[in-house]
């Protein structure tokens, strides 16, 4: 059996996309990026979405062009073509240019980047402005009992493990009530026991908090418990994408059935079996 | 003589630190921001060029500015010519004020808060300036509520090191009449012959270095947090139209102050004077300079390299603290080492040889055992950071192949390190042929050094004759300070 190598403009093995309904969380179409004296797109051409409520994982290996992505929807890059629309309000296209301060985008970055001079506290109360202050501690509070932090708020960030760190993150980036929810390689440099316990901590994290969530990782088995969608990524281009049990079903190419090559051992079939019931 | 000129001495320090602290501070931190952060035209250049001014000497920069300015100089000459009413003779602005001086510290010595400072937003601090703007913070807000707090401990070792460089500096005030501790000491020692007086104000003068090292650690004792902990730079912010111009204006005005103007006023002195200057007497200047640097060069990393190594494989707190003595002398200003090499020098004459001769006193020796003390730490810095770079695994291995310690030495860490110690011995190089208090005190009857030379003839209002020496040094400076900036950015490997 050969199959054509799939291409960006291919028709994809897409359960019914959620369109560019002005709902959608996150509407990306034609996004192209190339970084100065680079000799490819980082970027060449990506349509994805992420609809209400939904949590969309976006796979590939280093160097496909996952995190410019979604600094390109943050708005820490500036894209060369194509349109990024937010909670339906165009961010960035070739005439509008919104600053990422003003996106109302939550997102977590990958050695989580706490500010080290503030407290727990005063970290998840950063981006909370416009309100009284028993209002700010009130809903700090609330996003540091929701994370299992509430007696850590007098710490510093450098006075808590590699997980505490990692939700004060979290709560902090949700805390603001954000209209999407970036998480950038989660789950890198963890080891198991506390990769497992925070992918469920998380994953239910993002559904009590209804937030549309964009998550990039390099390996597939660590969204198997999140995402309600894939996208694959190879080379800038999206190459598949789909519901985990689809693609694993029909990968289409050894590029994409090579993230599922892990999930077919004994221990991973039962993840596909649940997730895809 | 305490009680009449001290209050003075004092008042005058005291000003000059705070007047080119605040310059060096504002220009220094300001430009790093604007760099690091922001994108606007020209800004790769500025990158590395607002590193030049440290090529200049402060006293070079003094008496060049005082020929430009000053009453009979072609800046007030112009300004009488333009300035309807100006020429009848009663406009005149008198340059040669502390004030003047305290800004001409500033504007070469900023270098040292800009670096460290660029450096951190740079390379550390990236992800979370990213994250103060993904919760709403605009580019004020990420300055004072993220960047300043983050910055404070690279901001404050900038500035004690450009304080440090205004206490030890004798050529400025001097030049402008300024009296400070330095020119205290030089007065008391050449002018009254009157060595207690100079002792004491040393002394005085050290009490103030240690206040301010102390101060020092005590702010980075404060901080409740070790390191920034991030990796990498930030997005930068896209100026356009006016905020370009603005950001473009910011750093240009101190590196054409700083830097270009002195260099080209320099040049254009040097071309009209090198023919009568540049000769035989110039070349015996030069190849004693070089002597003197080189020297001082080659003993300050001998010393280094053993005692980077010690401090590595035995953290006892003696050696450590011994090492941290040894280190302190970059902070001590050149005529407090001068004075205490001297008395040091005069008693050992004393007892060896019953005073009759100057043995120790008044010879090389004693001038490059004195730039040695003074310049061990930036001899031992490369050093060090370029073992830490090798780690300890190489070190292990080749001892676990057989080789003794001495042998691991020689085969593996001293190849290694010849980057470093290359890095090491030139940066002496260049701070012993800028230097100028202490070779003035020290060095022996009829040894004139490029910078010595140079300071004579400004002093004796042959400015122009000064020039080609004066370039000299700052070309020399200028390479060494843009080639190592250069080395410094390059990305280090990592095994």
């Amino acid at each position: 059996m050969t199959l054509p190598p799939p291409t960006s403009s291919d028709p994809r093995s897409s359960d019914s996309s959620p369109s560019d309904t002005p709902s959608a969380a996150l509407t990306i179409r034609g996004l192209r990026k190339r970084y100065p004296g680079a000799n490819h797109d980082a970027l060449a051409g990506v349509d994805l979405d992420v609809g209400m409520g939904q949590v969309t994982a976006v796979v590939g290996a280093s160097g496909c062009g996952k995190t410019t992505l979604l600094r390109l929807v943050a708005g820490l890059e500036v894209p060369d073509e194509g349109s990024i629309r937010v909670g339906g309000e165009e961010v960035a296209s070739d005439d509008v240019w919104v600053q990422p301060e003003k996106r109302g985008v939550g997102m977590v970055f990958q050695e989580f980047a706490l500010f080290p001079h503030l407290t727990v506290h005063d970290n998840v109360a950063y981006g909370l402005r416009g309100m009284s202050r028993t209002k700010r501690t009130e809903r700090v509070m609330e996003m540091l009992r929701l994370n299992g932090l509430e007696d850590y708020a007098d710490r510093h960030p450098h006075q808590l493990s590699g997980g505490q760190q990692q939700r004060v993150a979290l709560a902090r980036a949700l805390a603001p009530k954000p209209r999407l929810f970036l998480l950038d390689e989660p789950f890198s440099n963890m080891d198991l026991p506390l990769k497992v316990r925070l992918q469920i901590e998380l994953a239910s994290l993002i559904r009590r908090s209804e937030v549309p969530t964009l998550i990039v990782v390099h390996d597939l088995e660590d969204v198997v418990t999140l995402a309600d969608r894939v996208v694959i990524l190879k080379e800038g281009t999206v190459v598949r994408e789909g519901s985990i049990a689809r693609l694993c079903q029909d990968p289409g190419d050894t590029y994409v059935a090579g993230f599922f090559e892990r999930l077919r051992s004994p221990t991973g079939n039962r993840f596909i079996t649940e997730s895809a019931e | 003589m305490a009680s009449t000129l001290l209050p003075g001495y004092i008042g005058n320090t005291l000003f000059l630190m705070v007047g080119a602290g605040v310059v060096a501070l504002t220009v220094g931190a300001g430009a790093a921001w604007l760099v690091a952060l922001c994108d606007f035209p020209g800004r790769r250049i500025f990158r590395w060029a607002l590193v030049l001014p440290l090529a200049v000497p402060a006293w070079m920069a003094a008496y060049v500015y005082a020929a430009i300015a000053d009453v009979t100089g072609p800046v007030q000459q112009i300004v009488r010519m333009v300035v309807p009413g100006a020429q009848d003779g009663f406009f005149y602005w008198n340059v040669m004020r502390i004030e003047v001086v305290a800004v001409l510290f500033g504007l070469v010595l900023f270098p040292y808060v800009y670096l460290p400072a660029r450096a951190l937003l740079e390379q550390r601090a990236g992800p979370a300036l990213e994250a103060a703007r993904l919760l709403g913070d605009g580019p004020l807000g990420v300055l004072r509520r993220v960047a300043l707090p983050l910055a404070r401990p690279a901001l404050a070792g900038g500035v004690a090191l450009v304080l440090m460089e205004v206490l030890n500096d004798y050529g400025a005030v001097k030049y402008y009449g300024v009296p400070t501790f330095t020119t205290g000491i030089f007065r008391a020692w050449f002018t009254l012959g009157d060595l207690d007086s100079a002792v004491r104000l040393a002394a005085i003068l050290m009490f103030v270095v240690f206040v301010l090292l102390a101060a020092e650690r005590w702010q980075r004792g404060t901080a409740k947090y070790h390191g920034v902990g991030g990796k990498g730079g930030a997005a930068r912010y896209r100026l356009r139209g006016w905020g370009a111009a603005a950001a473009v204006a910011f750093c240009a005005l101190p590196l054409l102050l700083g830097f270009v103007i002195p260099v080209v006023q320099l040049v254009a002195w040097g071309l009209r004077t090198a023919p009568e200057m540049v000769d035989g007497r110039f070349v015996r200047l030069t190849l004693n300079s070089l002597g003197l640097a080189g020297a001082a060069g080659l003993l300050a990393v001998a010393i280094a390299v053993p005692l980077a190594f010690a401090t590595r494989l035995d953290r006892t707190p003696i050696l450590r603290s011994t090492a941290r003595v040894a280190l302190l002398g970059y902070s001590v200003p050149g005529a407090v080492i001068a004075v205490g090499v001297l008395t040091t020098a005069l008693t050992v004459d004393r007892l060896l040889f019953g005073g009759e001769s100057l043995v120790l006193a008044g010879t090389v020796g004693a001038l490059i055992f004195a730039y040695v003390v003074r310049f061990l730490a930036v001899a031992f810095l490369p050093v060090e950071s370029g073992l830490e770079k090798i780690g300890d695994t190489l070190t292990s291995a080749s001892r676990t192949l057989g080789a003794s310690p001495l042998r691991t030495l020689f085969r593996i860490e001293l190849p290694l390190l010849r980057g470093s110690l290359v890095a090491a011995a030139t940066l002496v190089v260049i701070d012993v042929l800028k230097e100028l208090p202490l070779t003035l005190i020290l060095r022996p009857f009829n040894l004139d050094t490029l910078a010595t030379r140079s300071f004579q003839l400004a002093t004796d209002e042959q400015v122009a004759q000064s020039a080609p020496a004066a370039l000299l040094i700052i070309a020399s400076a200028s390479i060494v300070v843009a080639v190592l900036h250069r080395s410094l950015d390059r990305p280090t490997s990592t095994p």
